[in-house]
C-alpha cells in the first residue's frame, strides 16, 4: 500500500497533484482565503468546465489524434440549446438532449473526414473549428440569447446538498463512467491499442475506423455537455462560450500525463491537470495580481511541469 | 603510428540494475573488417553507442589515432571520422538521395547551397558504390538495400575512417548482400576500418578478418576469424553448447486445411495455387520482393485480392479484413515486429490479451485478475523472460517480444498461423526456442505457414517449402537432411 502511494507520486499526475496542493497551501497562508467554503465551491464549479472539456480531449489524445474543435462544438451546441429553448420554446430538457446529440454528430463529422479520407486530425479539426464557430456568429449575429428557464439553470448554478456544485457532480459522474469505459470495456482498450500502434491494432482485427468514429463522436458529445452546462451556469448563451477552451483542454490532459503520441494516459490525470490550471487562475485573483498574468504563469507552469517530467523519464530510462 | 586505429580501454557503463559494459576492451586496425557478435543484451550496441557518443561511459578511455578522445554526441564522433549505419536507417524518406547523402554537410557556394554540385557529387559517390541510380529521386522510392548504401555514402562524405554497420544484411536479399560485401571489401582496401554487428555467423566467416565476441556486458574473445569455427563462436556467445538446430522429420495429418486457388493481385503476385495440410509447417521461400508477404497479407485480408479463391477445410471462404480472418481462426505474426506486431507502450499482459478480452469478460466488464491469470499462463508456457506481466513489452528482448505475440494467437486458439520472418533480429538461442515452440504448436494441430528469407531456417523447420520469385510460384519441395540453400535458390531462379 505504501509502495503504491510512492509509485503514484512518481507519475506525472502525482507530481502535478503535489504541486497543486502546495500552491493552494501557499495561497491559503498568504491570503487565508483559499480554503473557505465559498471559494472552494466557486473554484470547483469553474474547474469542472476545464476538466470536462479536458476529458473530451484526453480521449482523442489517447487515440493518437487531436481535436481542436472541442471549443467550437461546445459553443455551437450551447447556441443550439439556447435557441431551441428561448426562440423555439421547446421543453428545455428536450433541448438539452438535442444539443448533446448534435455534439456527437458534429464530432462524427470530424471522424468521417479523418477515417474515410485518412486526413490529419489536426487539419480536419482546425477546419471544422472555424466552420462551427462561423455558424455561431452567422446564426446569432453576435447577440446573446437570454431567458433560459430557471428549471434548468439550477443544474449550472445550484449545488448538491447546497455543498457540491452540480457541474462538479456531473464531472465526477462522467469521470467514473469514462474511467470504467477505458479500463473495463473492449472499446476502451481498443482506444489504447489504436493509439499505441495502429497497424498492429489492424492485424489483431481491431477496426480502427470504428474506434476512431466512436471516440470523435464521444468527444463531440462531451464537448457539447460542457457548452450546455456553461449556458446553464450563465443563464444565457453568448457567442464566446468556450472560445478559449481548445488549448486548456490539451494542457489539462498533458499535465495529467497523457501522451500526445497516443496510447499513454487516462482520465484521472486530466482531473489533476485541470485542477492545477484552475488553481493558478484562482490564486492569481486571490493574490490580487492582475489577471493578465494568468496566461504567463500558466505557460511557465506547463513548461516546468513537462520539463520535469521529461527529465524524470530520461533518468528512469537510462 | 600507433598499431591500432582505435583502442577502447576498460569501458564501463552502468545502467540501473545492470552492468551493461564491464571493463570492455575493443580495438580496431586500419584496413580490417571486425565482426562484433554476441546474443541480444550482450552489450554490442551499448559499446557502439559509447563509441558514437550516444552514451557516455562511466569509466574507461577511447584512444583514436593514439590520442585520447571523448565523444559527447554522434556529431562529434562523425567529425572524428567515425560513422555509423544503424539498423533502422536514419534517412529522411521524403528528401532526395543526394540531399540525404549531404545532409549536415551541404555543398555551398557562398551562403547558397549548390544543388548542381550536390547532385554531381552524390552521383559520383553512388557510382563508386556500384549503384546506378538518379540521386535526384526521393529516397523512399528506392529499395532498402539502396537506402543502406545511401547511408554508407553519407558516412563516406564525412570522410569516415571507421564505419559501423549494425545488422546490415537483415533486410537484404542474397544478391544485395553480396553487393554490400563487395563494397565493404573495397572500403577495406582503401584502408577504412569496418565494424559489422551481426547475428549471421556465416557472414562473419565470409567477410570479417577478426571477431570480437561479447557476453553479458563482458568481452569474452577476440581472435582472427580464420582461427575460429561457427560452433566455437556460438559456444562463446552462449557460454554453453547450443545444439545446432536440427531438422526434425514430423508427421502430420493428410487432411487439407488451407487451399488457395489462382490467387492474383496486380503486380504483387500472379496465379498462385497451393494447399497446406492440417498441422503442417509450410515454408515459403523467396528473395525479398518475391511477393510472399504481399500474398499472405492478401490472404489475411489486409489487402484485397483481384482474383482467386480460398478454401478452409474444403469450404470456400471470403476474407475481407483481418477481423474476418481472425473469425475464421487465422492469425498473422507480421514481419516488422515493432511497427506492426506489438503495442510497444502497453504491457506484456495487454499485448497478449488485446484480442482476447471477450474471453475474460463478466457481464460485459473485463475481469483483469482473470486476464492476468491467462497472460501468466502463457508467460510460463512459452518461457517468456519478463519481470512480470505488467512490464511494458518494449523493454523485452526481441525473442521474448516475439513469444508474447505467439502467446496472443495461442490464446485466440487459431487454427492457422502465418509467421512472417519469425526470427528476424533474434539471437541464436532464442531462435531455437522459437523453432521449438512452432513445432509444439504444429504438433497440437495448428497449421503453420512460415515465410522466411533465411533458407536455412526453412530447411530446419518446414515440412514442405514453397518457393516464389517475382510474384510467381516457382515450385514446392519437400526438404531433407541433404538439401542445401543452393537447391532452393536454383528452384527460385529457374
Amino acid at each position: 500500500m505504501k509502495n503504491k502511494m510512492l509509485n503514484s507520486i512518481k507519475t506525472t499526475a502525482g507530481a502535478v497533484f503535489i504541486v497543486t496542493i502546495l500552491i493552494t497551501l501557499m495561497v491559503q497562508i498568504m491570503t487565508g482565503h483559499f480554503y473557505t467554503a465559498y471559494n472552494l465551491s466557486t473554484f470547483i464549479r469553474s474547474a469542472s468546465f476545464t476538466i470536462i472539456i479536458g476529458f473530451a480531449q484526453t480521449l482523442v489524445l489517447l487515440l493518437g489524434g487531436i481535436d481542436l474543435s472541442v471549443a467550437s462544438i461546445a459553443g455551437l451546441c450551447s447556441m443550439i440549446f439556447a435557441m431551441l429553448t428561448t426562440v423555439a420554446g421547446i421543453n428545455p430538457f428536450l433541448a438539452i438532449a438535442v444539443a448533446l446529440i448534435s455534439g456527437a454528430a458534429l464530432g462524427a463529422v470530424n471522424g468521417i473526414f479523418i477515417c474515410t479520407l485518412n486526413l490529419t486530425p489536426f487539419i480536419v479539426t482546425l477546419a471544422t473549428s472555424a466552420l462551427y464557430k462561423g455558424i455561431i456568429y452567422v446564426a446569432t449575429k453576435g447577440i446573446p440569447l437570454t431567458g433560459i428557464p430557471a428549471s434548468v439553470t439550477v443544474i449550472g448554478q445550484g449545488s448538491l446538498f447546497g455543498l457540491i456544485p452540480y457541474p462538479a457532480v456531473i464531472m465526477l459522474v462522467l469521470a467514473v463512467i469514462l474511467i470504467y469505459m477505458l479500463r473495463y470495456t473492449s472499446f476502451g482498450r481498443h482506444i489504447y491499442a489504436v493509439g499505441g500502434n495502429e497497424s498492429a491494432a489492424r492485424i489483431v482485427g481491431i477496426q480502427s475506423s470504428k474506434t476512431k468514429m466512436g471516440v470523435y463522436s464521444l468527444t463531440g458529445f462531451i464537448s457539447s455537455l460542457a457548452g450546455v452546462l456553461m449556458v446553464l451556469r450563465l443563464a444565457s448563451s453568448q457567442v464566446n462560450i468556450g472560445e478559449n477552451w481548445a488549448m486548456p483542454s490539451i494542457t489539462a490532459a498533458v499535465l495529467g500525463g497523457t501522451s500526445m503520441n497516443g496510447g499513454i494516459g487516462g482520465i484521472g490525470g486530466t482531473i489533476i491537470g485541470g485542477l492545477l490550471m484552475s488553481v493558478i487562475s484562482f490564486s492569481i485573483s486571490l493574490l490580487g495580481i492582475s489577471s493578465y498574468w494568468d496566461q504567463i504563469v500558466t505557460g511557465i507552469v506547463v513548461l516546468i511541469a513537462v520539463s520535469i517530467d521529461a527529465i524524470r523519464r530520461r533518468n528512469s530510462k537510462a | 603510428m600507433a598499431e591500432y586505429l582505435l583502442n577502447m580501454k576498460q569501458i564501463v557503463k552502468q545502467f540501473p540494475g545492470t552492468l551493461a559494459l564491464d571493463h570492455v576492451d575493443f580495438n580496431l586496425k586500419s584496413g580490417e573488417v571486425m565482426a562484433l557478435i554476441g546474443e541480444n543484451g550482450a552489450g554490442k550496441s551499448t559499446l557502439m553507442n559509447v563509441l558514437m557518443g550516444i552514451l557516455q561511459p562511466d569509466s574507461g578511455e577511447i584512444i583514436l589515432n593514439g590520442e585520447k578522445v571523448e565523444n559527447k554526441s554522434p556529431y562529434e564522433a562523425l567529425q572524428k571520422k567515425i560513422g555509423m549505419v544503424p539498423q533502422e536507417l536514419n534517412l529522411v524518406p521524403d528528401l532526395s538521395i543526394a540531399e540525404n547523402i549531404f545532409l549536415g554537410l551541404h555543398q555551398k557556394k557562398g551562403h547558397r547551397i549548390n544543388w548542381n554540385q550536390t547532385v554531381e557529387k552524390a552521383k559520383e559517390m553512388m557510382e563508386k558504390l556500384e549503384v546506378e541510380i538518379d540521386p535526384g529521386i526521393r529516397t523512399a522510392e528506392v529499395s532498402a538495400a539502396y537506402q543502406q548504401l545511401v547511408s554508407i555514402a553519407r558516412t563516406l562524405v564525412f570522410g569516415s575512417n571507421i564505419i559501423i554497420l549494425d545488422e546490415p544484411t537483415a533486410s537484404l536479399t542474397l544478391n544485395e548482400t553480396e553487393h554490400l560485401f563487395r563494397n565493404v571489401k573495397k572500403l577495406r582496401e582503401e584502408g577504412k576500418a569496418i565494424i559489422i554487428i551481426t547475428h549471421h555467423l556465416d557472414e562473419v566467416q565470409q567477410i570479417s578478418d577478426r571477431v570480437t565476441i561479447m557476453r553479458d556486458g563482458k568481452l569474452v574473445k577476440v581472435c582472427d576469424t580464420k582461427d575460429i569455427t561457427i560452433d566455437e563462436m556460438i559456444y562463446h556467445m552462449a557460454n554453453q553448447k547450443v545444439e545446432k538446430n536440427q531438422r526434425v522429420e514430423r508427421k502430420h495429418s493428410d487432411e487439407i486445411f488451407l487451399e488457395v486457388k489462382n490467387f492474383s493481385r496486380g503486380k504483387e503476385f500472379k496465379d498462385i495455387s497451393f494447399e497446406v495440410k492440417k498441422g503442417e509447417i509450410y515454408g515459403v521461400a523467396g528473395l525479398v520482393g518475391a511477393g510472399r508477404t504481399e500474398l499472405f497479407s492478401c490472404i489475411y485480408g489486409l489487402t484485397h485480392k483481384e482474383a482467386g479463391q480460398v478454401f478452409l477445410e474444403g469450404k470456400e471462404v471470403e476474407i475481407h479484413s483481418p477481423a474476418s480472418a481472425i473469425r475464421l481462426g487465422i492469425g498473422l505474426v507480421p514481419e516488422e515486429r515493432r511497427k506492426q506486431g506489438m503495442f510497444p507502450v502497453l504491457s506484456v499482459c495487454e499485448n497478449i490479451m488485446m484480442l482476447n478480452y471477450e474471453k475474460v469478460k463478466k457481464n460485459g466488464k473485463i475481469n483483469f485478475s482473470k486476464a492476468k491469470e491467462t497472460a501468466d499462463y502463457h508467460i510460463q508456457a512459452l518461457r517468456i523472460k519478463t519481470p512480470s506481466g505488467q512490464t511494458l513489452i518494449k523493454n523485452l528482448s526481441g525473442g521474448n517480444q516475439q513469444k508474447v505475440i505467439l502467446g496472443r494467437w495461442m490464446e485466440k486458439n487459431v487454427k492457422l498461423l502465418i509467421l512472417d520472418e519469425p526470427t528476424r533480429g533474434i539471437d541464436v538461442r532464442a531462435k531455437s526456442e522459437i523453432y521449438k515452440l512452432v513445432r509444439e504448436m504444429a504438433d497440437i494441430g495448428i497449421t503453420i505457414i512460415v515465410i522466411s528469407s533465411e533458407m536455412d531456417e526453412l530447411l530446419t523447420i518446414a515440412d514442405r517449402i514453397m518457393i516464389m520469385n517475382a510474384g510467381k510460384l516457382k515450385g514446392i519441395v519437400s526438404p531433407d537432411e541433404d538439401m542445401a540453400r543452393e537447391d532452393l535458390l536454383k528452384v527460385a531462379l529457374n
